[in-house]
């Protein structure tokens, strides 16, 4: 059931008036421990540095397009780790004078961990803020501002060791780059040697040789076919024809000459006596040819004997060779070197052909081998030329850090010596305990309104148990309870006076520098 | 089995044995209304007049009064109180009861819902609620044998009693009605002797001295102080011997839980209502106060 705001509070309000000594109790006993926490508490202070930073890191734009390197998102998660990084620690331990008790190992340890749960590193946009809380102001003082120095050094060192990693790396690269660079040529160059036909266009020139050859060597097909035709038919022609005519000897060119003029003298001599000077003049002509005509058998009888004395064959002067024949004997035989000479060409041809198609097959493997190394090493010479660029960018960087010219860091808020602690001080546990006093009592009265089944509301009775309810009657008290419930109060009164008279005395002394 | 219902058991037996009694007398029911059917059994006073009037009861010997401050420290209110509130709520619920009974007197008993809670501060200040009017006379019955308490609210001391009365038939009704010291307002404390109350209160002599309470006077209005209802069953057997039933529920105290049992215990007809009591009240502070 739900009941009015004002219900609620009056019932509260009776339940804290008849359990007021309980509440006072509490109240006492909450607000006299929370003064004792508070005046033991230790103070805190807490001096704060903060730190600009760059975050660039210079591998990133050196190796832009080339490598991506891992970017530095973290600069907090950054900072922590090189803040609470041994080297840091173990010089803020000796230079915050923690050390000076000797402590041990393990109790260093303890220090450690100790200082660094008490540093708080909040890392912004490019800021970095350092705090450290310590009981002592001048600790806290000294801790931060060595903590930021430490980490600027370091943060200054590891830009000038990146710079120099980067400048390393890519020198590596460049060597490792310029080396494969060589390996190629090289292999290039024996490829070279070793394929001296692999030059490039080579395989079109081949293509077009074959091309032409196997051209040539169908003309010269043809060619062979026709020559074999002709060759063919002159031997048919030859078979037929007369390898010999037997031509006229100059004898017989004599005796026909002589025969032709004992002709005319003959039919001379039907019209003439024998003394006409034709008749006589054709007489000695025919005296004379036959003298030359004896000479002639006698010359020829003696190149016979002649002939047979030596063994050799005596061609008579007038067996001749047909013309004809001769003719077609030397077309036949013309014809039988022009096969033979096409055979001849046509078999180089073949050989030569042959040879180019094994070029061919050469050159094509080669031409593979040449098109991968030709490619690797214009892939490594790009790479190379790339690097080369870059390595002379981070011979810069590395250089301008080296001279802190590229000085990434920076101390924007220098640390200071902290006049007022910070957290939870005494001013916090007073009001908290003087609050929690009123607090804490009413509010587990108010707990127990709410948990406990006891009828503490008239509406209950009228509304939940649908009873009539016929009046409300308080507690009648008598002039002596009066004087109690006056009595206790006062009790009560001087009681919260002296609460404060506590506070206030513990706040004097506080405040006095006395606790 | 509880000592509780042994009691109720036998009280159950010994109330058949009255009715049968009263059966015998008169064969009406017995119920208050019969009760004042019962007019002409009452053996004492019978000279006395029946009718009642302010004059009459301005006549009434009240005895010595107590005054403002005696009443303030036995904690009853009075008409002259400096916070008069809760006068105001006991008039307030005395028109309430008047209301709800027009035109005739009532016996009305007043019982708590929780142990160890007693209704006897309420009840006197209710009955001296009633007295506040000069036409109206009230009487206070001490029913809780086991644990009377009007006396010591009173601060006095009496001799004889319910229990006395009850016992020995010699005893007359007006030797145990005593003064009070609150102007028309009498009392019957519980008495000296205690014995199984239940007997007491299912007896024929008890009904007939209620009747004759009731009746005799009409402007007598009757009050029952009784043990809480849920743990005595003496309380039970009055409830037959009243008009109606005036629950009280102690403020933090009770559960719901039981004030359905005393309402169930009590019967819806009988009960009149309730009232929501000791509710913790705050002082009023006045500065000058602290120091006085």
């Amino acid at each position: 059931m739900n009941f009015a705001f004002e219900d609620i509070i009056k019932v509260l309000a009776g339940e804290v008036f008849s359990r007021r000594n309980t509440v006072f109790a509490l109240f006492f006993i909450i607000s006299i421990s929370l003064l004792s926490v508070g005046s033991v508490w230790p103070k805190r202070y807490t001096s704060t540095s903060s730190i600009l930073a760059d975050a660039s890191d210079i591998l990133q734009p050196l190796m832009e397009g080339t490598a991506e390197a891992t970017r530095i998102n973290d600069q907090k998660g950054n900072a922590q780790e090189i803040i609470f990084g041994e080297k840091i620690m173990s010089q803020i331990l000796e230079e915050a004078g923690w050390l000076e008790d000797n402590p041990s190992e393990i109790e260093k340890a303890q220090l450690k961990e100790r200082i660094e749960n008490n540093i708080t590193i909040d890392g912004g946009k490019g800021l970095i803020k350092i705090s450290y809380r310590d009981s002592d102001p001048m600790r806290a003082y000294i801790t931060t501002k060595r903590i930021a120095e430490l980490f600027i050094e370091e943060g200054e060192n590891s830009k000038i060791n990146e710079s120099q990693a980067a400048y390393d790396f890519i020198e590596k690269q460049v060597n490792e780059y310029l080396e494969k660079l060589t390996k190629v040529e090289e292999q290039l160059r024996e490829f070279r040697s070793n394929n001296p036909d692999a030059r490039p266009g080579l395989e079109t020139e081949v293509a077009n040789r074959i091309t032409r050859l196997t051209g040539d060597i169908e003309k010269t097909h043809l060619e062979l076919r026709e020559a074999m035709i002709r060759s063919e038919s002159l031997k048919k022609q030859l078979s037929g024809e007369a390898a010999i005519t037997i031509s006229q000897s100059k004898e017989g060119q004599y005796r026909l000459k002589i025969a032709d003029l004992q002709e005319q003298l003959e039919t001379l001599r039907l019209d003439y006596q024998d003394t006409y000077p034709d008749i006589i003049r054709l007489k000695h002509r025919i005296e004379d040819l036959k003298l030359s005509m004896n000479a002639e058998i006698e010359v020829l009888n003696e190149a016979k004997s002649k002939a047979a004395s030596s063994g050799g064959v005596y061609m008579d002067e007038s067996i001749v060779l047909n013309p004809l024949y001769q003719k077609l004997r030397s077309d036949a035989s013309k014809s039988e070197t022009q096969i033979a000479t096409l055979h001849a060409r046509m078999n180089e041809m073949n050989k030569m052909l042959e040879n180019e198609y094994e070029r061919a097959k050469r050159i094509h493997g080669g031409e593979a081998s040449l098109a991968k190394l030709t490619r690797n090493y214009q892939v490594n010479q790009e790479i190379y030329q790339d690097l080369l660029h870059r390595m002379e960018r981070a011979r810069v960087s590395k250089n301008l850090d080296r001279e802190n010219q590229g000085l990434t860091f920076k101390i924007q808020e220098p640390a200071k010596i902290p006049l007022i602690p910070t957290g939870i001080r005494f001013l916090h546990f007073m009001i908290a305990g003087l609050i929690l006093g009123v607090m804490i009592p009413i509010g587990l009265i108010y707990f127990m309104i709410q948990v406990d089944p006891k009828i503490r509301f008239s509406q209950i009775i009228s509304k939940d148990l649908d009873l009539p309810l016929l009046a409300e009657i308080s507690v009648l008290s008598s002039q002596s309870d009066e004087r109690k419930i006056k009595n206790n109060f006062l009790f009560l009164g001087v009681g919260v006076i002296i609460v404060f008279i506590i506070y206030g005395y513990v706040s004097w002394l506080k405040i006095t520098g006395q606790l | 089995m509880s000592k509780i219902e042994d009691a109720l058991n036998k009280a159950k037996k010994s109330r058949d044995n009255g009715l049968t009694s009263i059966k015998a007398v008169n064969s009406h029911e017995t119920s208050p209304s019969s009760l004042r059917s019962m007019i002409p059994l009452s053996t004492d006073d019978s000279g006395v007049q029946r009718e009642s009037s302010t004059k009459e009861i301005s006549l009434m010997d009240n005895g010595e009064i107590l005054d403002k401050k005696e009443l303030a420290e036995l904690k009853i209110i009075h008409s002259e109180m400096s916070d008069n509130k809760i006068a105001n709520t006991y008039r307030d619920l005395r028109t309430k009861l008047i209301q709800k009974n027009p035109g005739k007197n009532f016996i009305a008993m007043i019982t708590s819902c929780v142990p160890d809670q007693d209704s006897s501060p309420t009840t006197l200040n209710l009955a001296t609620a009633f007295s506040f009017d000069e036409s109206k006379t009230s009487l206070l019955i001490d029913c809780n044998l086991n644990n009377p308490k009007l006396d010591a609210l009173l601060n006095m001391e009496t001799d004889q009693g319910l229990t006395d009365y009850l016992e020995d038939n010699s005893i007359p009704v007006d030797s145990i009605m005593h003064k009070t010291g609150i102007k028309r307002l009498k009392t019957i404390p519980a008495g000296t002797a205690r014995e199984t109350a239940t007997e007491y209160f299912t007896s024929l002599r008890m009904r007939q001295l209620m009747s004759d309470l009731l009746t005799r006077y009409s402007d007598r209005y009757i009050f029952l102080d009784t043990a809480p209802i849920n743990e005595s069953a003496d309380t039970r057997i009055l409830v037959e011997l009243c008009d109606f039933v005036i629950l009280l529920v102690p403020y933090g105290m009770a559960t719901k839980g039981k004030v359905s049992a005393a309402v169930e215990a009590i019967g819806k007809d009988k009960l009149l209502g309730i009232v929501f009591n000791d509710k913790p009240k705050l002082p009023k502070f006045r500065f000058s106060n602290i120091f006085r």
